[in-house]
């Protein structure tokens, strides 16, 4: 049968929008949990920071800072119907901080067949003022200089870069018009069966976040020809394109 | 099919936090929470941007946001306040700087602005970075060559600190310090400085009246330089290109540093000619020494360039006369009420 709707819970949104967005649910407080393990892989192996690695061009590339924003988790249905995702939930998942890496999204017990979230900070947070939790200035990811939200960092070294102590650093940001880097980041479900969330229990579904892609996916980025990016403007959506095809469902299962 | 209820539960019962990030306000422990305080639009100006409308303005906040504005230990050195460039006596301007210097005796790279009627700035910044006044600390904040501190840093400080604790409870019903509730409370007193009282402001509503070379310096200025110092806020808030010669060693392209347009070249901020007399020197980089040198600019010295302004192709023109009642004119946009008022000053 198909789900009369997924939008029952709308007259639920303004309690949620003033809630905010609840960072940890857990498996003791209810059901129908979905939690999306994000996994950072490098060379088809679990990112080991600081540990080298080569990408596409054959470039040598050693990581020591990889953090990226994710927000507004929702699930859609094979109808292409969505479930509304949970306004203001953002999370930035931190290479360096396994527990960030782990989010938990409630959900209704509806079946669906792939996950979506967005890659970044949408507009409206970089034009709001102060802002705190994930988005706290103390995190390191907002430009003070201009406004706006870093949604991707990433930085290391590779014997490719010119830079002095071969160093690359892109800070990926950019909200405004044609120099948006927020992306919808859709990942669909193995198989041909719809996943159905159990009322008392958790799936977990395991995302492989392939550091490769930054360099290579939808655009050549080589190290050797772009050690660097550090404001928004045309080479930053490149690479938030590249980002938005890292993501790689590999698995889920019930808990 | 409903959606089970006690999910909202959940996010609703681990929201506490969250709540006070969404402007919410608790009441403290003794049932009080802060005091709300009014905000007066003077009489004749536009309808400001919705500041308070996410972070309301009360005594408690805005009494912390002018502790914060003076305090040195803001900054890396623990002296360098905002205050001591934007110095109240000099409109919140660096009194007869060109450049103001930072920690460790490090020089800025633009001329300190004045601070007053930033309620209805839509960006701060002689380029325009900074889209909202309770971000704009940040960037003198971790500045190297202005205060020069992490937020992490000052964020850990004030929070050892509880002087600044009992403040931040008093003002948000929490003693936790956060940059958000920092960046609020600054915002509250920055947005507070309104400068309205001028002897122009009296003359508009009628409580004074110009000198003969005021009123024909008014005239003046209505025809040659309000269409961009756009009155009662004497900015129009739009970039231009004033057709000043790029600095050739600080090379300050400025709005195309943000906008990363080349039809951005060199321009700036209109700056508010309110207060003009106290903020001297003139200009993004402080170039001009007096308002006659802006005026002799306009006059003989605009160069031409791509994004010049279209209205200053042939500059503006001029007579000695108008010059020198255009200046008695300007004069009449000092408003020592708001530099003197005790409520923006040092805290005592």
């Amino acid at each position: 049968m198909r789900p009369k709707t997924f939008t029952a819970a709308i007259p639920l949104l303004a309690s949620l929008l003033l809630a905010g967005c609840a960072k940890e649910v857990s498996r003791e407080d209810g059901g129908h949990l979905l939690r999306l393990r994000f996994v950072p892989v490098a060379n088809g192996e679990p990112l080991v920071l600081d540990k080298g690695y080569v990408n596409a061009f054959g470039e040598d590339y050693r990581v020591s800072v990889f953090k990226i924003y994710i927000a507004n988790v929702s699930v859609s249905d094979r109808a292409g119907s969505t479930s509304p995702a949970k306004p203001d939930c953002f999370h930035l998942l931190d290479a360096s901080s396994p527990g960030t890496l782990v989010v938990d999204h409630g959900e209704d017990g509806l079946p669906f067949r792939s996950i979506r979230f967005q890659f970044g900070i949408d507009s409206i947070r970089n034009v709001s003022g102060a802002q705190t939790g994930a988005l706290d200035p103390m995190n390191g990811m907002f430009w003070t200089w201009s406004t706006g939200y870093i949604n991707a960092k990433l930085e290391g070294s590779s014997s490719f870069s010119p830079n002095p102590d071969r160093r690359f650093v892109y800070h990926i940001g950019g909200f405004a018009g044609a120099e948006r880097t927020q992306r919808t980041v859709v990942l669909d479900l193995p198989g041909t069966e719809a996943w159905t969330l159990d009322k008392t229990g958790m799936s977990e579904a395991t995302i492989h976040v392939d550091l490769d892609g930054w360099f290579r996916k939808a655009h050549d980025l080589p190290i050797s020809q772009l050690p660097v990016s550090m404001t928004a403007g045309p080479t930053a959506t490149r690479y938030a394109d590249n980002v938005a095809g890292m993501f790689k469902l590999q698995s889920i299962e019930r808990k | 099919m409903m959606r089970p209820v006690h999910i909202a539960g959940i996010l609703c019962l681990l929201s506490g936090t969250l709540l006070m990030a969404e402007g919410c306000r608790k009441t403290d422990a003794a049932g009080t929470g802060p005091t709300p305080m009014a905000w007066q639009k003077p009489e004749g100006f536009p309808e400001p941007l919705p500041l308070f409308r996410d972070n309301p303005l009360t005594k408690e906040g805005f009494e912390l946001g002018r502790v914060l504005f003076h305090d040195g230990r803001l900054a890396k050195d623990g002296k360098t306040s905002c205050a001591s460039c934007h110095q109240p006596f000099a409109a919140f301007s660096t009194f007869d700087h060109a450049f103001s210097h930072g920690v460790d005796d490090k020089f800025t790279t633009r001329n300190a602005p004045g601070l007053f009627n930033l309620a209805w700035y839509p960006q701060m910044h002689w380029d325009g970075g900074i889209n909202h006044l309770e971000v704009q600390p940040l960037s003198p904040i971790t500045a190297p060559n202005e205060m020069g501190e992490t937020v992490e840093g000052l964020v850990r400080r004030l929070n050892a600190d509880p002087k600044y604790r009992e403040m931040f409870r008093k003002a948000f019903g929490e003693p936790e310090v956060t940059s958000q509730r920092m960046l609020k409370a600054l915002a509250q007193f920055m947005g507070s400085i309104v400068s309205a009282d001028s002897k122009y402001d009296r003359v508009m509503r009628g409580k004074a009246s110009f000198t003969l070379a005021e009123q024909s310096g008014h005239a003046v200025f209505k025809a040659k330089c309000a269409s961009c110092h756009r009155e009662p806020l004497f900015t129009d808030h739009s970039f231009r290109n004033t057709g000043m010669p790029v600095h050739p060693q600080l090379r300050d392209l400025g709005r195309m540093t943000v906008t990363r347009q080349s039809s951005d070249s060199a321009k700036f901020k209109v700056p508010s000619l309110r207060n003009v007399m106290l903020t001297f020197p003139y200009g993004h980089d402080g170039r001009f020494s007096s308002v006659g040198a802006v005026i002799d600019h306009y006059r003989s010295s605009v160069m031409r360039g791509p994004t010049l302004d279209p209205s200053l192709r042939n500059g503006i023109s001029i007579s000695n006369n108008e010059r020198a009642d255009l200046i008695q004119f300007l004069s009449t946009l000092t408003d020592t009420t708001f530099t003197k008022d005790p409520r923006f000053g040092p805290p005592r």
